[in-house]
């Protein structure tokens, strides 16, 4: 049967246990078999990883971060100009939509003279021989006031 | 919970970054390259990994170190995001990573301590280092970044509740739990042999 008191030993072996709870425990290691078997297993996996290799970053290694800092700053800064064409298509799309809606006021205002332009070019009065406001017209008219009289 | 105690160079080094000196963040990552390399050499399980994943490690802590805050200290910052990283950077299986690719094939490796004094003992510790490197790899992920701040790289119950950004207790109960798993762990590999 597994003895409660293992899972204490893990914090035993780190001195983690502090003031009574590690006076008992240590008591309770001096008569308990289970865990003073647990704890010197747990020591002697613990010790392997003293002989764990400590790998220090290969040569060069600072060098290659910091190329690699500057390659990052330099595309951050690439894409200013980028930002710039971008700013320059939305402008260019600004002055040609204010264009657009300008030309289209513009348009309807000069429409009226526009369709008066259009009515009297398609008057019939153009086909007479001599029409109101040309030079046969104004004799004629002249020539009628006078038998008038 | 107690804070590790802020390294009084580091954070002139900070302060030197934060005011436009790029030299001073070179300065920085002389300074905890190896410790960062060994977390990450130890996570991943092989060399061209762990020196992707290091230098990431870095390139992350550039763009971040104008926002870092003085409340926690930078190599406990460091250790947090090199655990992130190489949390993201596990492409493929922990126990691919002891093995390379030769002519004759796969074939183990083991990287043995240099001062291995006969072929019994180079054997003897390849057997057992091997061992240690296929349990590890058996561990949750979370066991394994436990035992590894804990046993590898030596940090305290505070320090790595605050690289893991998780309590005291969970620390604790998480490294009881990693230690009996990796004992089960090594006792069948032994059975095994």
């Amino acid at each position: 049967m597994k003895c409660r008191k293992t899972k204490l030993i893990s914090a035993c072996i780190d001195g983690e246990l502090e003031g009574e709870e590690k006076t008992l425990f240590e008591a309770h290691l001096r008569g308990c078999l289970e865990c003073s078997r647990r704890i010197e297993e747990i020591r002697a996996t613990r010790a392997l990883f003293t002989n764990a290799e400590r790998y220090k970053a290969p040569y060069g290694f600072s060098a290659r971060v910091m190329a690699k800092v500057a390659e990052g700053e330099t595309k951050r800064f690439s894409l200013f100009p980028l930002w710039t064409k971008f700013a320059e298509v939305v402008v260019v799309l600004v002055v040609i939509t204010v264009g657009v809606i300008s030309g289209g006021f513009l348009m309807n205002s000069m429409m009226g003279q526009r369709t008066a332009n259009i009515a009297s070019s398609f008057s019939l009065e153009i086909f007479e021989p001599t029409p109101p406001g040309s030079l046969g017209g104004a004799y004629l008219a002249l020539m009628e006031t006078k038998n008038e009289k | 919970m107690k804070s590790p105690v802020q390294n009084q160079d580091d954070l002139r080094l900070i302060d030197r970054f934060k005011s436009g000196d790029a030299a001073a963040f070179e300065e920085i990552v002389l300074k905890h390259q190896d410790k960062i390399y060994n977390l990450c050499r130890h996570m991943l399980g092989n060399a061209h990994d762990a020196e992707d994943a290091a230098q990431d490690v870095f390139i992350k802590a550039y763009q971040g170190l104008h926002k870092f805050q003085p409340h926690a200290s930078l190599y406990t910052w460091l250790y947090r995001i090199a655990v992130n990283t190489c949390i993201d950077y596990r492409r493929k299986p922990f126990f691919e990573s002891i093995f390379k690719h030769t002519e004759e094939g796969k074939e183990l490796v083991y990287d043995l301590p240099s001062d291995a004094p006969s072929p019994e003992r180079l054997y003897q510790s390849k057997q057992i280092g091997l061992a240690l490197r296929i349990s590890l790899g058996k561990l949750s992920q979370k066991l394994r970044t436990v035992i590894i701040l804990k046993e590898v790289e030596g940090l305290s119950y505070e320090e790595i509740a605050e690289v893991l950004d998780i309590s005291l207790g969970t620390v604790k109960s998480r490294i009881a739990r990693a230690r009996e798993e990796l004992l089960e762990l090594m006792k069948e590999f032994r059975e095994q042999k």
